[in-house]
């Protein structure tokens, strides 16, 4: 220290201080304290919240593990209820797939195309996103409305899930009539799926159902 | 300065620090400011995840066990580039680490009690069919694992699981679709076919003697003596060491007492019971109803009948009461003293034991028979010999071990020890005789500090004993010369070209150009038929009315797609085989789909 103040002067210097600062001080420090305490209970409720989300989806899961029909109803339930119940979690999302699946099997297409519709819109999940795309296109597809499908799916596909949609563009193009884009959208979808590591045989034979003099030889050169 | 601390720690500011450094432990706890300090370098960073080097080495180390668990006796680390098995360690990890980071950001939640549930319901951690707590913490604690951490490890996967399931299980198959598949299953194509076999150029191709001088020299590598190895060794071995100890009659004695006793112990009985619970009576009562029996037994009355009768374990009574051919220590300690107390045939006075109270028939007694000693005196000497010797050839060993690590010859460290210097015969990497049937041996001998440096080596356990060589001769590998691998280059040669000549007809066939023998096919894809599978598949890329040539087993085929016959998909009826592969087919797809998606959308560094 340069200066050569007592230590009493020194003490008299913050007590000054502290009166003019001590209270906002104390403010800070109980807001602060205040702020850790409510996050923490927040953080608590949420485990709470998702744990029961959690519980219920298990048993959703098992149920759906079983592919018994008998126990659609249940499934529907479970589905509709981590909707309602945990509309903020990923689990309300897992519930819209399994509804839309539900609906498919039971030949409900529109309710489907619905439940999808919703997903591909508001999902968190971008992979969730993804894959309800491709299903959309292909329930679309399976009601006749290939138009739409088409208009469904991204033109430009997400590697990871380009395989599905490529395909459900080649299902939807083949509904149309439009044989050769439908093989170039198989192909994409096959050069996709190889580059995944995977091979899809069924995929191998659209494409050369669809194969011509033309395409074989132009491949070949 | 000391002074003015201390009148300080009065003060306000003392108070005001130590009041922040109360509520930071509070609310943070120690670990806050303990664990500032930085630890090791992580081998790979994913999202918030780091894999460190030992996560990497206990999962080597798991992949090991499962190797040895795969091969059993087969097993050789050698096999096993440790390089390799540390790749796909850390590549595994990667993934699983993606996987939790993409958990995480769904925020997905294990329930605490499905995790309890998992835990009771694992066979590993569980004793007779219970789960055993004490088991669990002894199970975790042999595999490193703290419960924290075990339980953290469930929960992840349970995470990983619910986004698996929601992929994997919510997938739609549209009847359109499957129509659509199922027309092309069930698609017949006709097409017709000719086989060109490359054999029958075989005798007509010639072979010049350029090209099997440039064919030689091109494949060289292929025509190389495989590098050989003769070494000289000292071998401690086990036999003379056991052949030197004298054994006396006494120790024979001592043997010859283990060897009943081992018989004895293994000695089976066939049992009967007859059985009174204990679970809703007094164990006087039980007695009561156990003299009972006894009483009719004595009194002429068959063990079966009496048993069949009032035996309370439903599993025996309609038996005679049998409990089958168990050796000693299968049943309770009372049970089994009772019955090794009697006589074939005879019955017990009643037992008490937790069951209940029984009585018990020794129905059959099937001892071994105890040889005289004089008929495994043999065996026994070789016994004790093993025995005596056992320490020994492990001492002699160590000190082998130590003289070879100061001496520099073979020659000085077979005087030191009082061994002979030996010679194998040649052997390579593959196959060796002697002592150069161990391929710890041969691994050994062509290491390039053995080979080339000629370096003693380090002590080989071997069956036969312990021993330490050097290598006395080592050739590389060599080329055979061209006359002695002559006949190999003309047979590689005719063959190619004879392919070649099949490949050159065959395309004149497709032009129309020769004639050949036609067959003609009517299928699906998938059944089988006597066109060469190549063909066939063939047939079926091709379009109507096209032809082309492929590459067959025995030479080349051209294939001539003659028509299609196609269903629409409208009128498809789609079976349950086929439902169910497109289902498996959809959520395989999606599963991959998501994790690549995962992997994609994740930092990754290394």
């Amino acid at each position: 220290m340069t200066d050569l103040r007592t230590d009493e002067e020194q003490a008299e210097i913050i007590k000054k201080w502290w009166s003019e600062n001590g209270t906002s001080l104390v403010s800070t420090v109980a807001v602060a304290i205040a702020g850790v305490v409510g996050w923490n209970y927040w953080q608590d409720s949420k485990q709470a919240t998702g744990e029961a989300a959690s519980a219920v989806y298990t048993q959703l899961v098992e149920l759906a593990a079983q592919e018994n029909t008998d126990a659609t109803a249940d499934m529907q339930r479970l589905a509709e209820q981590l909707k309602t119940d945990f509309s903020d979690t990923a689990y309300s999302d897992f519930g819209s797939l399994f509804i839309a699946r539900i609906a498919a099997e039971n030949g409900d297409y529109e309710a489907a195309a619905a439940e999808l519709q919703a997903l591909v819109n508001d999902a968190d999940a971008e992979p969730v996103k993804l894959a309800a795309q491709a299903r959309l296109a292909a329930v679309l597809t399976q009601q006749g409305k290939a138009d739409e499908a088409l208009a469904a799916l991204p033109e430009k596909a997400d590697p990871a899930f380009a395989p599905q949609i490529e395909e459900a563009r080649g299902d939807a193009l083949f509904r149309k009539g439009e044989l050769a884009n439908a093989r170039d959208a198989y192909l994409r979808a096959m050069d996709a799926a190889q580059a995944l590591g995977q091979n899809n045989s069924i995929l191998q034979r659209k494409i050369d159902s669809l194969n011509t003099p033309d395409t074989t030889s132009s491949e070949d050169a | 300065m000391l002074q003015t601390m201390r009148n300080n720690a009065q003060g306000i500011i003392a108070k005001i620090i130590v009041g922040f450094i109360i509520v930071v432990f509070a609310l943070w706890g120690v670990e806050s400011i303990v664990n500032l300090g930085g630890g090791e370098k992580p081998v790979a960073t994913v999202g918030d995840y780091e894999i460190s080097r030992v996560e990497v080495q206990q999962k080597v180390a798991e992949q090991k066990n499962q190797l040895r668990r795969q091969f059993g006796d087969q097993y050789d680390e050698g096999l096993f580039n440790e390089k390799f098995l540390e790749q796909s360690a850390v590549e595994q990890l990667i993934n699983e680490k993606v996987a939790q980071t993409q958990a995480d950001k769904l925020d997905l939640y294990a329930a605490k009690g499905i995790v309890d549930q998992m835990i009771v319901n694992t066979p590993s951690f569980q004793t007779a069919g219970e789960y055993d707590p004490e088991q669990f913490k002894l199970v975790l604690r042999m595999n490193g694992y703290s419960v924290a951490q075990y339980r953290a490890m469930l929960a992840d996967s349970v995470r990983q699981n619910q986004v698996r399931a929601a992929f994997m299980l919510s997938t739609i198959e549209t009847p359109f679709e499957m129509q659509l598949r199922q027309s092309l299953e069930n698609e017949q194509r006709t097409f017709s076919y000719a086989s060109v076999s490359a054999d029958q150029f075989k005798d007509s191709v010639e072979v010049l003697d350029d090209e099997i001088t440039a064919y030689y020299d091109e494949n060289i590598q292929r025509f190389m003596t495989p590098e050989r190895a003769r070494i000289r060794y000292v071998l401690l071995s086990r036999d003379s060491i056991e052949n030197a100890q004298e054994v006396t009659e006494e120790d024979l004695e001592v043997a010859y007492q283990d060897y009943v006793a081992d018989i004895e112990q293994n000695e089976q009985r066939e049992s009967a019971h007859i059985l009174f619970l204990t679970e809703d009576r007094s164990e006087s009562e039980a007695l009561e109803l156990a003299e009972a029996a006894r009483t009719r037994l004595d009194n002429g009355e068959s063990f079966a009948t009496v048993a069949a009768d009032v035996s309370e374990d439903g599993g025996s009574a309609d038996m005679g009461g049998s409990l089958g051919v168990n050796p000693r220590g299968a049943f309770d300690p009372a049970f089994d003293d009772a019955l090794y107390a009697l006589e074939e045939g005879e019955v017990s006075e009643p037992v008490v034991t937790e069951f209940g109270v029984h009585i018990i028939k020794a129905v059959s007694v099937q001892s071994a028979d105890v040889p005289a000693m004089a008929d495994v005196r043999g065996e026994l000497v070789d016994i004790v010999k093993a025995e005596k010797a056992g320490f020994l050839f492990a001492e002699r060993s160590q000190e082998l071990a130590n003289s070879a690590f100061s001496a520099e010859t073979i020659e000085e460290l077979a005087a030191s020890s009082g061994l002979e210097v030996q010679t194998s015969d040649y052997f390579t990497q593959t196959s060796g005789q002697g002592v150069a049937d161990s391929d710890q041996v041969r691994r050994a001998a062509f290491e390039d500090n053995m080979k080339l440096d000629r370096e003693l080596s380090d002590l080989v356990d071997l069956e036969a004993g312990s021993m330490v060589f050097v290598v006395d001769d080592y050739q590389d590998a060599q080329p055979k010369p061209l006359d002695e691998v002559r006949g190999q280059v003309v047979a590689a040669l005719t063959s190619q070209k004879a392919l070649e000549a099949a490949s050159e007809k065959a395309e004149a066939i497709l032009a129309g150009e020769a004639d050949a023998d036609w067959s003609e096919a009517t299928t699906t894809l998938r059944q089988s038929t006597d066109a060469p599978r190549v063909a066939q598949q063939k047939a079926f890329a091709l379009a109507e009315g096209e032809s082309d040539v492929v590459s067959s087993p025995a030479g080349y085929t051209v294939v001539k797609l003659t028509s299609v016959d196609r269903k629409s998909w409208e009128e498809m009826a789609v079976t349950d085989e086929l439902k169910t592969s497109v289902r498996n087919q959809s959520a395989r797809d999606d599963m991959v789909s998501y994790q690549a998606w995962s992997k994609a959308n994740t930092e990754i560094s290394q």
